[in-house]
């Protein structure tokens, strides 16, 4: 067994590099979730409290009212169960805890490719391991042109809920979106 | 609260797990339970039922993983604490990178489970951002769309000839120099 104590959910760190940029959209979710659900799984912090994982729940925690952190000190070989006591999987709580758990990580999730490629480097972290190719990585800030000749890729990155809005415009032109597009913006094909 | 020691196979798995799991992602759960210990916790209900982490927990029953319970109410929040860890190691960023990677590859809606759910228990998915429409085609089947390898849903690739993409670029431009911001604008979204 180990030590257990408890401590000032600010005074844990931020990760300054943390892979994940986040959504506005999972900021959300995962707020919305500590309020009416309460907290979930753990996070995850290092031996000097910097989080690990989790970075985004401990800033919404925060914004949620959670004031405490409740620390399990391990080395790994034996996995943490957090039990709610307060809770039934089969009751809607349990059922949106499971939902929000899978959603806010699905939602909130938005890859810094820089933070990437300089862990790579510094650490010597082989991303292929991970099923993860650097050179694929699209910054969502950058439209990204692959050019074949005369043909050329258009590359966009949106939220999934904005994914779904523009796929849903384009089809009201019909099914070819290169199409649907030129159309749109009034461009003779 | 109270803390307990009990072996894995006292947990139940989800017999409607929204989540059906991918044969990448298991694996990937494997590897970092493997290369770097157990990370952060899975979440249980209080008879034991586990809500969230099933695949973890299947993993780590392979690996003969006890498992400690660490009861709460959920008005605090729990952080597992890795003594043997520092973020700033190939070890704590591979962590970092691994807790992300294996949730984005591992998640394969069930949509059955989710229906059955909402109806049970009159939970809404697209409240929490998951929302389904299986009477229509997905991108990649249209064959217009490339779906990118790494943001699977969330980048659109059109393509276009030289000539047209100048003139959707300056098109879009004319509205906004954000690129998605401008299309987005044009069809409405901000409306």
């Amino acid at each position: 067994m180990s030590n257990e104590k408890q401590m000032n959910i600010e005074e844990l760190t931020q990760d300054a590099h943390n892979f994940n940029k986040g959504t506005d959209e999972g900021r959300e979710l995962m707020q919305r979730s500590l309020k009416e659900l309460g907290a979930g799984r753990s996070i995850l912090i290092d031996k000097n409290g910097n989080i690990i994982a989790g970075n985004k729940t401990q800033e919404a925690a925060i914004k949620a009212g959670i004031t405490k952190v409740r620390v399990i000190e391990t080395t790994g070989d034996e996995l943490v169960a957090v039990k709610r006591t307060d809770v039934d999987i089969n009751d809607a709580k349990g059922r949106e805890l499971a939902l929000a758990d899978n959603a806010t990580n699905q939602v909130n999730l938005d890859w810094d490719e820089e933070e990437l490629a300089n862990a790579a480097q510094e650490y010597g972290i082989d991303m292929n391991e991970w099923d993860m190719a650097l050179p694929e990585i699209v910054d969502p800030d950058q439209p990204v042109t692959t050019e074949t000749k005369d043909q050329k890729e258009l590359k966009l990155v949106f939220t999934p809920e904005q994914y779904t809005f523009v796929l849903a415009a384009l089809r009201k032109y019909g099914d070819d979106f290169t199409k649907s597009l030129l159309q749109i913006l009034n461009i003779n094909e | 609260m109270s803390e307990q020691l009990i072996n894995i196979e006292e947990l139940k798995q989800d017999s409607l797990n929204f989540n059906k799991g991918t044969f990448e992602g298991e694996a990937l759960v494997r590897k970092s339970l493997e290369r770097l210990k157990a990370g952060r916790s899975i979440l249980i209900d209080k008879d034991n039922n586990i809500i969230a982490g099933n695949k973890t927990a299947e993993a780590a029953g392979q690996l003969g993983l006890k498992v400690r319970v660490i009861e709460t109410d959920g008005t605090e929040l729990i952080a597992v604490k890795r003594t043997d860890l520092d973020i700033d190691s190939k070890e704590g960023r591979e962590m970092a990178l691994a807790d992300n990677r294996t949730a984005q590859v591992n998640l394969s809606w069930d949509e059955p489970n989710l229906e059955a759910a909402a109806l049970e228990c009159g939970i809404d998915p697209s409240m929490w951002g998951v929302d389904f429409d299986t009477n229509e085609p997905t991108a990649e089947s249209k064959g217009e769309i490339d779906v990118g390898t790494f943001d699977t849903d969330q980048t659109l690739t059109i393509k276009l000839t030289s000539l047209q993409y100048e003139a959707v670029i300056n098109k879009l431009k004319e509205t906004n120099p954000d690129l998605q911001v401008a299309l987005l604008t044009i069809l409405g979204y901000y409306a």
